[in-house]
């Protein structure tokens, strides 16, 4: 008995010093590219459920996208082993400061609240906000001014949500939020919301699709304009990882590439760089 | 009917994970709740108070919580976590095994003092007293309530999705945003309650042959 709650003891003893110890050491001086290029990967950290950006295709069983090409066509060019990551949409700033990931690479729109958390590449794709409604709906809602007191929702974390807060008529409305795009074209199906603010390139994706049965009943409000935006990728603050990367899209675009990368998944209109 | 098989191989896919999470997490939890009630009852005050300090922390806050805080406090400490996986497992086997030595020390303080006793008279030092008396009954003792612990972990693993894990729960939301149907959502249930059948009959079994001293 005796024994065993010595070493007890120790081994506590051990994890507290352990913990200590490693709170002493985060101040050396190693630049961000640096760190990566010692380590030998390139953690892509993405959200597996993002079609047409990062998702799991039926037929490989494997996770597909847009952004996944290219992240592996810039790790080629960089000439270091990507890794792709899949991590929770609404903590990936924490995955980036805690070093689980390296790169924010999914659909990440550039907003002024980001940039004081992360740095920003050039700006690689074009995305809008747009308003989807049930077809039953379409002659209700046309307007934003139509749209005052709807119940209204967006996903949790995303731009949507500033688009809302920031349009005079919707900015009141009772406001829901969810994860999953899909669920909340589904609320909307099945008539729990009245309209929902997302993503044009995933909306577009979703309702070309035929399976799901949502594409005959809902449809994109035409010529309300909300913010339009720009996606980017996200490094920590104060990186120089930016910088590889803004390079290697640059000579992607050069070769061609990435026309080729945003023509396989029906994109090439969205593409900025 | 071809989706339909599809999506089984990636849910199945998915569930692998689950049952990856709760073989480990048993394997771990299960021995190293006995050090934390050895801990807890031990004659050295100062360990037994630390031991019931941390019992009250770990069954006083939310797993996911301690999911959330395995997984990125090392990284602010300067070691990124590497793995997803081994934060997850690491979360749920100091959990469990938390919940585990506080059923265990139910059980062995319901052994009654005489069976102690008996053993020191016969000249058994403590060790071999708790070897060769005391543990199989506090094992009999403690299989109900261990084995409802064991199908809430069942249950429990689809937590780790919210690190971002690609359990089932993951894989049918993954499904959902390509090719968008819901379906795989609802359907994950039926391997949480085909895997719980399984876990229960093996449980039942484990019960049946602890029912010595009937």
């Amino acid at each position: 008995m005796k024994k065993s709650v010595i070493s007890f003891v120790l081994v506590i003893g051990m994890v507290f010093t352990m913990a200590l110890g490693m709170t002493g050491c985060g101040g050396e001086e190693v630049s961000d590219w640096d760190y990566i290029v010692e380590k030998g990967t390139l953690i892509v950290g993405y959200d597996n459920a993002f079609a047409p950006m990062g998702f799991v295709d039926l037929e490989t069983k494997k996770d597909v996208g847009f952004d996944l090409d290219l992240a592996m066509a810039v790790g080629e060019k960089l000439g270091i082993e990507i890794v792709l990551k899949p991590i929770t949409w609404t903590t990936k700033e924490l995955e980036l400061k805690s070093k689980t990931i390296d790169l924010i690479w999914n659909g990440y729109t550039i907003t002024p609240e980001r940039e004081n958390m992360v740095d920003f590449t050039i700006p690689y794709m074009q995305n809008q906000q747009v308003v989807v409604i049930n077809k039953k709906n379409a002659e209700k809602y046309t307007t934003f001014e139509s749209m005052k007191g709807a119940k209204t929702m967006a996903q949790a974390g995303s731009t949507a949500m500033g688009a809302i807060a920031s349009n005079e008529f919707m900015k009141d409305n009772d406001l829901k939020t969810l994860d999953q795009n899909p669920l909340i074209l589904k609320e909307l199906q099945f008539g729990y919301v009245d309209v929902a603010v997302m993503d044009y390139v995933v909306v577009n994706y979703l309702l070309a699709q035929t399976e799901n049965g949502i594409a005959e009943d809902l449809m994109i409000v035409e010529g309300l304009e909300l913010a339009s935006e720009e996606y980017g990728i996200g490094a920590r603050k104060d990186s120089d990882t930016t910088e590889k990367i803004n390079e290697a899209l640059l000579e992607l675009k050069e070769d061609g590439t990435l026309a080729e990368i945003a023509k396989k998944w029906g994109l090439e209109d969205l593409c900025l760089v | 009917m071809e989706q339909f098989f599809d999506v089984t191989i990636i849910l199945l896919q998915g569930f692998w994970t689950n049952i990856l999470i709760f073989a480990l997490t048993l394997l771990i939890s299960i021995p190293l709740g006995l050090v934390v009630t050895f801990g807890s009852m031990s004659k050295f005050k100062p360990l037994a108070y630390l031991s019931k300090i941390l019992v009250w922390i770990v069954r006083g806050t939310p797993l996911m919580l301690q999911i959330f805080i395995i997984y990125y406090i090392p990284g602010f400490l300067g070691i990124p976590a590497s793995s997803q996986l081994t934060s997850v497992i690491i979360a749920f086997a100091v959990n469990y095994a938390f919940y585990f030595s506080e059923i265990y020390r139910g059980g062995i303080e319901g052994v009654p003092k005489g069976q102690y006793e008996a053993g020191m008279v016969l000249g058994m030092t403590k060790p071999q007293i708790f070897k060769n008396i005391i543990l199989l009954q506090v094992a009999k003792k403690i299989v109900p309530s261990m084995s409802n612990e064991v199908i809430t972990l069942v249950k429990d693993t689809s937590l780790a999705s919210v690190i971002g894990l690609t359990e089932i729960i993951k894989s049918s939301t993954q499904l959902m945003s390509s090719p968008g149907i819901l379906y795989p959502l609802f359907y994950s249930g039926i391997f949480f309650l085909v895997f719980n059948g399984i876990v229960t009959l093996g449980l039942n079994k484990i019960e049946k042959k602890f029912s010595y001293y009937n």
